[in-house]
């Protein structure tokens, strides 16, 4: 929508270029999250729902209440999994000092989320410039984190319920039979709703955005929809440029590539 | 127990003779004239089957077999009847003459619990046939819709007792220590179901049989009245909360969808048997869970989730209600902000391409 002058921010990049934005392991846990909260869903909701018929079916399809309960289970383990690939992976980059910290909140997603209401309303013409994750797609990534770590838990109490008391006061199984069952709510509706309109059924991203397979973007959708990072980008760009001029050497540009 | 055979109408079996001839839409109503005019009926038949063989018995009973009994019987399979002591009255056909039924025919019967038992082995002081129309004491009253309720409890373990002897009621029986004649306690049938329909518990699949008993635990302790009917003197009476919250637990869920291993009320709180839950419910949850402790079985003490019994669900439940409530509002809210805004940019920009319009 927003068409930005581009000679106010400098030469733009080749809108056709494709710049990778997640990595194979970022795009693999994307993959096991997914997979494996939609099998929760369909193998939780029965219990959750059961006096409905469409419980009853689904719980058939699954093959029967125990069939039901191993899938489900089976697909925890691979959720927790998916988790444990992602700390694993941070700690790693953080290791090897490449971690960037662009997933944590800060007061331009304030300033983003404002701009995005004015521009719902129509009080301005154009989206405000997200950076790498804009506001909303820090939700996600801080819902899911806390959704996981809620959800994991939960489930082992609701698996092992005679080793929780045994270790634990009663209440704490309580709180995690609920939790399990209010979260998953939470979670499938955020999930259903939220992310699958931001992801798919929003109007000029419709059917789908192709990053979560390809990893990658082209420059004319990334100032699209993360312009700050384009900018940033574009700067970068600008700064080999010359540097390459200065060395007197020709000016072949460096790729510019996301990482992290 | 009605699990495996079609519904069909009931009708009052082996009632008294009055009600037995009430029941049949195509008979005139019964005064005291058609009824002798009918027992004499029954007479002659019966006069014409069996008379000249049973001339000489002993006691009243018939002494010799007619030609037909030494036949294989249709109902109990035995190929012929004992020559030595012949006893008519194990022949069904004999009942059946008067008393018919969908559940009385053969291939029906022998698919019941007791399908190898003849009417006589339950209804027991019929010595002659055709008997009189009158009421027979308890037996009869098992069946008599008119029978006072000590009378039914009375009669209803009576007849079971000669077989199952093991499970006589008795203190330290489930429901059995108040047996017979307190009133609102039931008798083996309100658990165990319609004795002509009772079958072999191995028949059912452990969901069936667990769903099934649940019904008859839930017919009464479901109910307030019937539960206050037949509480004890003095005795704390578990409400109908007790059962809602097992619907609502794990074990309830479970087994409504479905389960094969999800406890019924009689897993945990036995058949017959008292299970002492109170003071040592560990030990029955240990059947399962194999770590269960005191604290464990609490979990499952059938308690609601309300603010007086269980705080915490209460409130973990309000926290997790509140959160996806305002979450969700605001994130939906979000969504169609963005839905607004993107269909009046589509449009707008629609208008502006359309030929003739203010490109």
């Amino acid at each position: 929508m927003s068409k930005h002058a581009p000679g106010e921010r400098g030469p733009a990049l080749d809108p056709h270029m494709q710049i990778q934005r997640f990595d194979l392991h970022q795009r693999l846990q994307h993959g096991l999250m997914a997979s494996s909260f939609i099998t929760l869903v369909l193998t939780g909701w029965p219990l959750t729902t059961h006096g409905v018929g469409t419980s009853q079916s689904l719980v058939g399809f699954f093959g029967g209440m125990e069939g039901c309960a191993l899938v489900h289970r089976i697909a925890g383990v691979v959720m927790l999994v998916a988790a444990v690939y992602h700390l694993m992976y941070l700690g790693l980059l953080a290791r090897r000092r490449r971690l960037r910290l662009t997933m944590l909140p800060g007061p331009k997603d304030a300033v983003d989320l404002l701009g995005n209401l004015s521009y719902f309303l129509g009080k301005v013409k154009h989206r405000p410039r997200f950076p790498r994750y804009a506001y909303f797609e820090k939700f996600d990534y801080w819902a899911v984190f806390w959704g996981v770590a809620i959800m994991v838990g939960s489930g082992l109490i609701r698996w092992y319920p005679d080793l929780t008391t045994s270790i634990f006061p009663p209440f704490v199984y309580e709180v995690g039979l609920h939790a399990h069952a209010d979260e998953a709510l939470l979670a499938a509706l955020a999930i259903f709703v939220w992310h699958f309109y931001n992801v798919h059924l929003r109007p000029q991203i419709f059917p789908m955005s192709w990053v979560f397979i390809t990893g990658r973007m082209s420059a004319a959708e990334l100032e699209e929809e993360h312009g700050a990072e384009y900018d940033e980008l574009v700067a970068e760009h600008q700064r080999r440029q010359r540097a390459a001029a200065e060395a007197g050497k020709d000016a072949a540009a460096p790729k510019p590539g996301g990482e992290a | 127990m009605r699990v495996q055979r079609p519904e069909r109408p009931r009708r009052p079996v082996l009632a008294s003779q009055g009600a037995l001839v009430a029941s049949n839409p195509f008979s005139p109503p019964a005064t005291p004239l058609t009824r002798a005019a009918r027992l004499l009926g029954r007479i002659v038949m019966f006069g014409l089957l069996v008379g000249p063989a049973s001339a000489a018995g002993e006691g009243g009973r018939p002494g010799k077999l007619p030609a037909d009994l030494t036949a294989p019987d249709v109902l109990t399979g035995s190929e012929a009847i004992p020559a030595p002591a012949p006893d008519p009255l194990r022949d069904t056909r004999w009942c059946r003459l008067c008393h018919d039924g969908a559940h009385l025919e053969p291939t029906n019967w022998k698919k019941t619990a007791h399908g190898e038992q003849v009417c006589r082995d339950c209804h027991s002081g019929y010595h002659f046939n055709p008997h009189l129309p009158v009421d027979l004491g308890p037996e009869a009253a098992t069946t008599n819709e008119g029978a006072t309720p000590e009378k039914r409890r009375a009669a209803a373990w009576q007849t079971c007792q000669p077989c199952h002897e093991d499970d006589v009621p008795a203190a330290g029986v489930k429901h059995g220590d108040r047996l017979p004649g307190a009133e609102g306690t039931p008798t083996c049938r309100d658990c165990h179901g319609e004795p002509h329909e009772i079958v072999q518990a191995e028949t059912l699949s452990a969901t069936d049989r667990r769903r099934s008993m649940n019904q008859r635990c839930t017919a009464c302790h479901a109910s307030e009245e019937r539960m206050q009917k037949g509480a004890k003197p003095g005795a704390e009476v578990p409400g109908p909360e007790t059962v809602a919250a097992y619907d609502h637990s794990v074990h309830g869920r479970k087994l409504d969808l479905g389960s094969e291993r999800a406890p019924g009320c009689v897993d945990c709180h036995g058949g017959h048997e008292h299970k002492d839950l109170k003071n040592d419910g560990a030990t029955v949850c240990r059947e399962c869970h194999s770590s269960a402790d005191a604290d464990f079985v609490t979990l499952g003490d059938h308690r609601p989730f309300t603010r007086e019994a269980r705080p915490v669900s209460f409130f973990t439940l309000k926290f997790f209600g509140w959160l996806t409530f305002l979450t969700i509002f605001a994130l939906s809210l979000h969504v169609l902000l963005d839905v607004w805004r993107s269909v009046r940019v589509i449009l707008a920009r629609r208008r502006s391409e359309t030929p003739g319009g203010e490109s």
